[in-house]
């Protein structure tokens, strides 16, 4: 008896020994997911505590930091079923051929703003004018590292789909700092979610 | 051999490292051919490199990891079989919800004694103020709106409940309370025909959480306590730091329809709303 709640504390250290790490990353995922502090809260506390009693019943998870943030993206899905609709709707997203943007220009633009120290802030406005999903590609490939096959899994769709987001999420990353940079009028976050097909 | 445009396609997955053995030896082979895609690719690695260093997300609120970590414990320390199968069934919502929610928490709490901090005894004095003058209410009535509305003019927040009744509570009123420079709401309801139930409201505040004492539910800390024969039931959300205070066992923990019968978040603690 003693030995079965013995086991108890221990195991909750290791646990949170593993998955603490990526707390600040699966609030942030959770902020895209939600679009407000509020939620993402919640949503985060329960993906921890739903983590916790799966990690007691099935131990061996071989990639925490990817696991955490599918359960996550499920349990948003469970919990906001409205919303969760238009997530899936992923199916048929078909690469639109936009002419190819090449950095050079952009870096050009961008070295003063550098020097300045305001490339930060430039790149959060232009982050959060894009739509959910290009970002939410960008943020789990280029901010946390993950491969293409583990982003489908995290966003349930298709590779292909993943791939088509990434690059029109990272042109229209470059698109927006470019206008931004070089003094053109920027394009407002909800002309940028018109144009984006689903 | 790839041309620029198959090239310019297979740009990303090569710099993303997607690609397998062959593939790559064909983009190395053709950017070794063609100063075009070569610089194409080295600049688009600097704005990718750009993108990494700049656009991490903030870090998450304190608050949040001492959420997480204080609703970890709680987990951890109940008992192995009740977690094996995983989460109590969600209680469904209806009448016998309430009841139901109220009856969990209640068996949760066993005995308490706790430190008091400073915003509870403030709920006591003014509930027992208000035992002692019922007529020291600024407004009275049972019309939400026009009682919320009242008192909104003096406080420095917004408040926020259920417009329909819940359950058993009716609202009696309510009044501006003033503690050092901050505000607070006093809402005073009854619960039955003779039970009265005090909530306080005030902006978020540090709450200094018993660990002994305190209850995980459903995504909030509560934190009972017993002063003078009255018992109180403190939590917080992002929103508002809440005190319940009756002098009838059991009563505060039905009273917490009050808060969560209202606001978008509220389906993490639905086991305390009726019907809505
Ligand atoms: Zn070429």
């Amino acid at each position: 008896m003693l030995e079965f709640f013995g086991r108890e504390e221990p195991r909750k250290t290791e646990f949170e020994e593993l998955t603490l790490p990526y707390l600040d990353s699966l609030y942030g995922f959770a902020l895209v997911l939600t679009g407000n502090s509020d939620d993402a809260h919640d949503l985060v506390q329960d993906a921890y505590l739903r983590a916790y009693r799966f990690y007691h019943r099935y131990q061996p998870i071989t990639h925490y930091k990817a696991w955490l943030f599918t359960l996550t993206k499920n349990l948003f899905i469970n919990r906001y079923h409205q919303r969760a609709r238009e997530v899936s709707l992923t199916s048929l997203e078909i690469d639109d051929d936009a002419p190819y943007e090449s950095p050079r220009d952009l870096l050009v633009a961008a070295s003063g703003r550098h020097e300045k120290g305001l490339f930060r802030q430039d790149f959060d406005w232009a982050m959060a004018a894009m739509p959910e999903k290009l970002r939410l590609a960008v943020l789990l490939k280029d901010v946390e590292g993950f491969d293409y096959k583990e982003i489908a899994e995290i966003m349930g769709c298709p590779l292909g789909t993943v791939m088509s987001r990434l690059s029109r999420g990272r042109q229209l990353l470059k698109k927006s700092l470019k206008d931004y940079w070089v003094g053109a009028p920027p394009l407002r976050p909800a002309e940028h979610a018109r144009t984006e097909r689903v | 051999m790839y041309d620029c445009s198959t090239v310019i396609k297979l740009l990303h997955p090569y710099l993303d490292r997607e690609l397998d053995v062959k593939e790559s030896v064909r983009i190395q082979t053709h950017l070794r051919e063609c100063p075009y895609c070569r610089e194409m690719f080295s600049a688009e690695q600097v704005f990718q490199d750009l993108v990494r260093q700049n656009v991490a997300p903030p870090p998450a609120p304190e608050f949040a990891r001492r959420c997480v970590t204080a609703a970890l414990s709680r987990e951890s320390r109940r008992p192995r079989l009740q977690r094996l199968r995983g989460r109590p069934a969600r209680i469904a919502a209806g009448a016998g919800a309430v009841a139901a929610a109220a009856a969990l928490v209640i068996v949760l709490v066993g005995v308490f004694t706790t430190a008091v901090p400073g915003l509870v005894t403030l709920a006591v004095a003014q509930h027992r103020a208000y035992l002692d003058h019922p007529d020291s209410l600024e407004v009275t009535g049972g019309d939400v709106a026009v009682v919320a509305a009242r008192l909104e003019e003096r406080l420095h927040f917004k408040l926020r409940l259920p417009a329909e009744p819940v359950a058993d509570l009716r609202l009696i009123g309510g009044r501006v309370v003033e503690d050092g420079d901050r505000r607070a709401a006093h809402l005073v309801y009854r619960l039955g025909d003779r039970q009265t139930v005090s909530l306080l409201m005030t902006p978020p505040q540090e709450v200094r959480v018993s660990g002994r004492n305190a209850i995980a539910f459903k995504n909030i800390l509560f934190n009972p306590a017993d002063i003078a024969g009255y018992q109180t039931l403190q939590w917080s959300d992002r929103r508002h730091t809440y005190v319940l205070v009756s002098s009838e066992p059991g009563a505060v923990y039905q009273a917490c329809v009050i808060c969560h019968g209202s606001g978008q978040s509220r389906d993490a603690i639905a086991g305390f709303t009726s019907g809505t």
